[in-house]
Formats: C-alpha cells, sequence, structure tokens
C-alpha cells in the first residue's frame, strides 16, 4: 500500500530523512519508534504532504502512484490520513461543521453523493460514544479548549468518520493517561481491517499493548536502522536506542 | 480631481458671504454656524489642502453641490425596505418620513427644523463634540437630522434606521443625529444604508451624539456595505457620553465599503459605566476604513473594550488608531485594546496604533494588536482532511473573525453578518 524508498528531504536547508526506506502492505500495524529528533514526525508530516519540507531524493508511493506532488487534500483524498501529534485548535469552526466539510470534500472527490445531513449527523454521534465523546462535543469549537486526552479523542473520531486507508497516528500516546490509551486503542482496534494499514509512531511501548504491531522499526539518525516484529519494541524498552546508530 | 478642496471652500466662502442659515432662521442656530464656519475658514486655504491631503481626505471627485435637492424615491422601494423589520425609522435623502416609520412607544424623533430652543441646544453641545475639521463643517451646513429620545422601557427592543440616499449629482452631504437615551432607558439600534444604482459619488459626513443617563444600555449595530454608495466617502464622527451604570455597545462591519473614516469619542463620565466597540472590516480592491477611537475613563471603577479585526486582500487599508486615557480618579479601571489583522496580498496595508494614556494607579489595563498572514500550520491541518485549499483558506478567516461575531447579541443581526460573511469569503452551507 505504501511504499517509501530511498528517501532523503529536508526543512529550512536541514537534512532530516537521509534514505528512509518502509514498506506497508495492506492490514498491517507497522509501529515506529525512536529518539527525538530522529525524523518520526517529519516522516509522517511528508507522507500527508506537509509543503514546508522538500524532497531532495526517493520516492514515496501510496496505491502504486507516486504522491510527492500531490496536495495534502489529493492524498487525503485517495484515503491518508494523518492523526496529528499537536492537533490544531481552529476557535470558530464547530467539529461538526469541520467534519461535515471534509466528509462532504472526501466524497465528491470519490464521486460519491453527499450523505443527507441526518445520516451524517447520525454517524458522528455514534462515533463520538465510540470514543466517550459526549454529542455536545459537535457544537464546540475544533479542538479549542479540549484537554489534551480530548484532543486526542477528537482526532481518533475523524479518522472513524474517514475510513482512511493509511492511518498515521504520530504519538497519539503522548499525554494520555491509561484510561483515554485504552479508549483511542479500542478505536483503533475497531477500525482495523485487511484493507486497511496503519503507521503509530510512538515513543513508549505502553500504547502497543492495547495495539499489537506486526513489525516494529526503529528511526534513528534519519532513517529506518532496525526493524522486527514486537518484540523489538520490549526490547527498546529494556535497552533505549544505544547501539543501534 | 484636485480642485474638489478649492471648490469646497469657494463654496463655502459665498455661503458665509450670503449668510445662509442651515436648519432655521433663529439666532441661536445662525451663530453656532457662523461660528463653526468662520473657525473653519479661518485657516489658510495652504493649510486645509495640507490637512487634506495629510489625512487621505481628498476626495476624489468635484465636490459640485453643498445644498442640492435630491430626485424622488419609488414608493416601493421604500416598502420593500422598511418592511422587513417590526420598528424602524426611514431616512430618505436625509429626511425623516413618519408615514414609512413604525416606532415603538418608548422612542419619539423630532427632525433638527422642528426642534424647541431648548433641544436645538443639545444638537450643538459644544462640550461633547470635538471641533475637528469635519465637525465644524458639519456644524456649519447642516441641515438634516433628527433628534431621537428613548424614555425608560422594561423590554430591550430593536429598531432598523435605514438610510436612503437618490442623489444624482455628487453632494457633499451633512447630517447630525443626536440620541437621548433617558434613565433605565434599552434600545439596540441596526443602520442600514441603501443608494441609488450607478449614484454618483457622495461625500457624507455624519455627526452622531448619543447620551446616555443612568443606567442606559444601548446597543449600535452598522451594516457599512455596498449600499453606501460604491464610491462614496463617508466620514462618521461620534461622540457617546456615559452617565452612572449605563453601557454602549458599538459593532461596525465593513465589506464591499469604498471609503470609510469612523471617529469614535466615548467619555465614560460617571462609575460604573462600560462600553465595548467591535469591528470587523473585510477588505479587497482599493478599499479603504480608518477608524479612529478615543476612549476616556474620567471616573471609577469603569470597564472599556475593543476589538477590531481586520482582513485585508489587494490594494486595500486599514488604519486603527485608537487612544485609551485613564484619568487620575479613575481608580478600578478596566480597559482592553485588541486589533488583529490579517493581510492576504503584498500590496495591502494595515496600519495599528493603539495607545494607553494611565494617570491611575489601580487599573488593569491591557492592548495587544497583530498583523499577519494566515497560519501555515491551521491550513494544513484542514487540507490533510481533504478540505480543497480555498475552501481551508475561508474557514480560517471565517474563524479569525469568530469572537467579533459572537460579541453581537441580537440573533436576527448575527444572521445578517453570517451571511454577509459567509457570501464574501466564499462560504456554502
Amino acid at each position: 500500500m505504501l511504499s517509501v524508498r530511498d528517501l532523503h528531504c529536508e526543512i529550512s536547508n536541514q537534512k532530516v530523512l537521509k534514505g528512509l526506506n518502509l514498506s506497508v502492505q495492506p492490514g498491517e500495524i507497522h509501529a515506529i519508534m525512536g529518539p527525538n529528533g530522529s525524523g518520526k514526525s517529519t516522516l509522517a508530516s511528508v507522507i500527508a504532504g506537509n509543503e514546508n519540507y522538500e524532497i531532495t531524493d526517493g520516492v514515496i508511493s501510496f496505491l502504486g502512484e507516486d504522491i510527492a506532488d500531490m496536495d495534502p487534500e489529493e492524498r487525503a483524498h485517495r484515503g491518508i490520513f494523518l492523526s496529528f501529534q499537536y492537533p490544531v485548535e481552529i476557535p470558530g469552526v464547530s467539529v461538526s461543521n469541520f467534519v461535515k466539510a471534509s466528509v462532504t470534500e472526501h466524497r465528491k472527490a470519490n464521486g460519491l453523493e453527499p450523505l443527507k445531513s441526518g445520516d451524517l449527523l447520525k454517524l458522528m454521534k455514534a462515533n463520538l460514544s465510540l470514543l466517550n465523546m459526549g454529542s455536545h462535543f459537535l457544537s464546540r469549537s475544533m479542538n479549542d479548549g479540549f484537554s489534551g486526552g480530548e484532543k486526542k479523542r477528537a482526532e481518533i473520531f475523524q479518522l472513524a468518520m474517514l475510513k482512511p486507508k493509511l492511518c498515521i497516528l504520530d504519538e497519539t500516546d503522548s499525554g494520555l493517561d491509561i484510561d483515554a490509551l485504552k479508549v483511542v486503542a479500542q478505536g483503533v482496534n475497531g477500525l482495523r481491517s485487511d484493507d486497511r494499514s496503519f503507521v503509530i509512531i510512538t515513543h513508549y511501548q505502553r500504547l502497543l499493548e492495547y495495539i499489537k504491531p506486526d513489525y516494529v522499526h526503529v528511526l534513528a539518525g534519519g532513517k529506518i536502522v532496525k526493524s522486527g516484529d514486537s518484540t523489538l519494541a520490549l526490547e527498546l524498552e529494556e535497552n533505549g536506542y544505544d547501539g543501534l546508530y | 480631481m484636485m480642485g474638489s478642496i478649492n471648490t469646497l471652500c469657494v463654496s463655502l466662502k459665498n455661503f458665509a458671504k450670503n449668510k445662509k442659515a442651515s436648519i432655521r432662521e433663529d439666532s441661536i442656530i445662525v451663530n453656532a454656524q457662523e461660528s463653526a464656519l468662520n473657525t473653519f475658514l479661518s485657516e489658510s486655504d495652504s493649510a486645509l489642502s495640507a490637512y487634506w491631503k495629510d489625512h487621505d481626505f481628498i476626495p476624489g471627485f468635484e465636490i459640485q453641490n453643498i445644498d442640492q435637492k435630491a430626485p424622488l424615491i419609488p414608493k416601493t422601494q421604500i416598502q420593500s425596505i422598511s418592511a422587513n423589520n417590526e420598528f424602524n425609522i426611514t431616512i430618505l435623502n436625509g429626511r425623516f418620513h413618519k408615514q414609512f416609520s413604525n416606532l415603538p412607544k418608548n422612542i419619539n424623533i423630532t427632525e433638527l427644523c422642528d426642534l424647541s430652543d431648548k433641544a436645538i441646544n443639545e444638537v450643538f453641545d459644544a462640550e461633547l463634540i470635538k471641533p475637528t475639521k469635519m465637525t465644524l463643517i458639519n456644524t456649519a451646513l447642516v441641515k438634516n437630522g433628527f433628534l431621537l429620545e428613548a424614555k425608560e422601557c422594561s423590554q430591550h427592543r430593536t429598531i432598523y434606521i435605514n438610510y436612503l440616499n437618490y442623489s444624482d449629482v455628487s453632494c457633499f452631504n451633512q447630517m447630525r443625529n443626536v440620541y437621548i437615551f433617558e434613565k433605565n432607558a434599552q434600545l439596540s439600534i441596526v443602520e442600514q444604508f441603501f443608494n441609488s444604482e450607478d449614484q454618483p459619488p457622495q461625500l457624507n459626513n455624519v455627526v452622531s451624539e448619543l447620551k446616555l443617563e443612568d443606567d442606559a444600555k444601548v446597543k449600535m449595530c452598522s451594516f457599512n456595505g455596498a449600499s453606501r454608495g460604491l464610491k462614496s466617502k463617508n466620514i462618521n464622527n461620534t461622540f457617546v457620553h456615559q452617565k452612572k451604570h449605563s453601557s454602549f455597545e458599538l459593532f461596525n462591519i465593513y465589506t464591499d465599503v469604498n471609503w470609510i473614516k469612523h471617529s469614535v469619542n466615548i467619555v465614560l463620565a460617571e462609575t460604573q459605566s462600560n462600553c465595548n466597540l467591535q469591528s470587523i472590516s473585510l477588505l479587497d480592491q482599493e478599499q479603504s476604513v480608518n477608524s479612529d477611537l478615543y476612549v476616556c475613563h474620567q471616573a471609577p471603577s469603569c470597564v472599556s473594550k475593543q476589538v477590531y479585526k481586520g482582513i485585508f486582500d489587494d490594494r486595500s487599508k486599514g488604519v486603527f488608531n485608537s487612544c485609551v486615557l485613564v484619568s487620575k480618579n479613575a481608580q478600578n479601571t478596566i480597559a482592553t485594546q485588541q486589533n488583529n489583522n490579517i493581510i492576504l496580498s503584498d500590496y495591502a496595508v494595515s496600519k495599528s496604533n493603539p495607545q494607553l494614556e494611565i494617570f491611575a494607579d489601580e487599573v488593569e489595563c491591557a492592548h495587544g494588536s497583530t498583523v499577519g498572514k494566515i497560519d501555515e500550520a491551521a491550513l494544513f491541518y484542514l487540507r490533510s482532511r481533504g478540505i480543497n485549499k480555498v475552501l481551508a483558506h475561508s474557514l480560517l478567516l471565517r474563524a479569525f473573525l469568530n469572537d467579533v461575531v459572537e460579541s453581537v447579541a441580537n440573533n436576527d443581526v448575527k444572521k445578517l453578518v453570517l451571511l454577509i460573511l459567509d457570501k464574501k469569503l466564499n462560504i456554502i452551507n
């Protein structure tokens, strides 16, 4: 589904990714761990299409297509979703209007008829309750005044609404208490399927106890230096990243 | 084009020579008007020219007329506008028309020409009105205007003042409106402006005085849009005097205007009075809005708040000049000034100058001003959700204005504001 080959990228003339390789098949869950500043969030941003980063070499292809020149919204329409590490606050745009605009644009781009208001509302309420969020969130401004946990759950709510093919979760567990973590993990696990893949970026092994990855990679110094199965996460927890790069 | 200031001065001098009284032939008015005219003309022509040039007043068209009758407005047009609201005041070419208006019981309107001597003194209140060049001309030349008196009322009603102007020549129009709110009076006023299509440019100079007695609660909303005349220039001078426990809210929205200079002067004369000034400018092309605010805290425990937000595209221009003066005995003052601007093009201009002059010790005063572009991180966030760049842009601009929109308490008025914004920003719900 996702194929990243020898990816080099930089921001403000600083090299961040230096030859990264990653391959994700449909239905797989990949965890990416690594020390601070290694380029984990950069990888997530670049796949999602953040124009602040310049790709200097390498290829990113999604579902067989080279996406390097595609706008972020085009990538979203094709099925890429990024759950932000720091979700942006948008006072004045309600959660319901935000999600409605997003769902409408997705359906339009994929040749689908827009959902009837009533159906959309039902769907939004149902997905909110899966994440233990009351429907009063719909009238609140997007992420405005939300706690850390609420922001992360709102990201998974959007994921549930948009049903993407590739879900990149950028440090979704940071700032979450155990209960919020369980709710998020439940939400994610509920969306697992044979044609949906997850790339989970995290520092801690904790989330991976609830969302069992098929593969674990270590990103250090701008590239993936080690890959393994879920036991690698436990190893890293014990020994840290020393000696890997 | 630049002959306009000279034309104006010549007209004014002839006017003075012929001693033509504007409102009535009695000494109070004649003296007040003559005195104002002479003060204005006492400056040399070159000084006046320099002043107008510096203040970007040069009208850009020939001022042909100071005193001109305007053509009749079709009745159907008037009725279609006045029928929209329960309570309304219809002003046609500067004249109040009772037959097209509907006033609540506690409101009384008298035109300037019909005022008693006592009342006319309120109108030419030299203490309240700062003698600037434009207010002097207004005093000297004004013919049209009204006195609105609001008595105590338990219900807070909304009245729409609809100004229809159908001049077919370029005119320099003066108007002076005085509002007196008695003790415990409460009222919301919504101003709307309608002009004939293809109307030649007007230069409108309006002086408004609002006097709030104890516990009066007044909200004023002005829709300054295309209907103000696509090529016209508007100079608004608002003077507000507030007695104790009174509250005054002012909301201005500027979209598709041509050129407006609005000076708002508020005196919080007695304790526990408060004022809240909010404004939205959404400008493009060569449009220009200049806001000049002055709030004077003369008494303790008063609250003043200003939130002015502007979005400027193309070669438009926004100026925010604001001075809050807290006098020595105005202890426990709370005053905030906030001006935020977004620039969308390389040639748009935003000038922001908030000032606080504080002479009391126990006060809470804050001011802040920002000028910037749209937040890139927010734009990326929306686009990553599949929202296209143009819509994402519009949603963020709409979000930027949100707190000012929310400050409008009246839901009907708020809906009107949202309609204008969503149309201008191309947001279709």
